[in-house]
């Protein structure tokens, strides 16, 4: 490994390491600070009480759908800041993370997948329904 | 003055989350930039080439499926762009690497946003391996039997 091509590589890796960090900044802090006003005002409630009967298939509380759909049309890093707030049982997290990991940023990746002349319909269907099948299946094997 | 709290505690709880990832993100996109630097990618392509076949996946998937898996397919987009467009796929073929990458993707960044939150790292990997090889598995099973039938 020369010195004169590692040093370089190097300094480009946290230049992009700080780009990303501002980019994600500005999407994390913005999602919990939603979340914090959707709770004072109540909306996280009602969200809660709509979501409940299907989010407990996977084990989580109705508030748990807020951090599932910012994961899926917004990002990764939304649905993480949407989750902060969240009190989740060790259990709870691991399902959410999973069903996050899974399927999430749709219509960005999707954007992508269609121009790599890929389905992206079918890859997002395929997506959203092994997010639903593991989470369930997690429920009942943890 | 409570809602001056409440927002506070929402910016304290976004930029805890930020920092949990910061400690993740410089050691990773370093290594990123050395690995492409030093051809380490190549390198892991030809390794991977060999569970292609098992897959159903043609050996071209080898270097996307490398670029996608370590990277992740918003970084590693023009790799995945030019192997995808310069190679001769199948449909079905370009139909499986994408279904494989939709859900499986940065292993390295996505795994660790997770495990900074104190979850198990070989279990994070397993909840999207395990599925993604089991469809994988199960429409490319599909597929040869349908294509034996016609």
């Amino acid at each position: 490994m020369p010195t004169n091509r590692l040093l370089p590589a190097m300094t480009r890796g946290v230049q992009n390491a700080v780009k990303v960090l501002w980019m994600l900044t500005k999407i994390i802090i913005p999602t919990t600070i939603i979340v914090t006003l959707m709770d004072l005002f109540g909306i996280l409630d009602h969200l809660a009480l709509f979501f409940s009967p299907f989010m407990s298939w996977f084990a989580l509380p109705g508030e748990a759908a807020v951090p599932l759909v910012a994961g899926n049309i917004s990002g990764l890093y939304a649905g993480v800041g949407a989750m902060a707030l969240l009190p989740l049982a060790r259990k709870q997290k691991f399902i959410l993370a999973t069903m996050l990991l899974l399927s999430h940023s749709l219509p960005q990746e999707g954007a992508i997948v269609a121009q790599a002349e890929g389905k992206a319909v079918t890859v997002t269907i395929i997506r959203l329904a092994m997010a639903a099948i593991t989470g369930l299946l997690l429920n009942l094997i943890l | 003055m409570f809602a001056v709290e409440v927002l506070k505690t929402g910016f304290v709880a976004g930029l805890r989350s930020v920092l949990s990832i910061a400690l993740v993100l410089f050691p990773l996109l370093i290594a990123l930039e050395l690995a492409t630097e030093f051809g380490w990618l190549e390198k892991a392509a030809e390794q991977m080439a060999r569970f292609c076949q098992p897959l159903g996946l043609p050996s071209q998937a080898a270097l996307p499926l490398v670029a996608g898996l370590l990277i992740g397919f918003t970084y590693s987009a023009g790799v995945i762009l030019a192997s995808v467009k310069e190679g001769d796929w199948s449909e079905w073929e370009l139909t499986q690497l994408w279904i494989f990458l939709g859900l499986t993707h940065a292993l390295i960044e996505d795994t660790a946003i997770f495990a900074a939150m104190g979850l198990p790292v070989l279990a994070l990997l397993a909840v999207r391996l395990v599925p993604t090889i089991i469809i994988i598995l199960g429409l490319n099973h599909l597929f040869v039997w349908r294509k034996d039938r016609q």
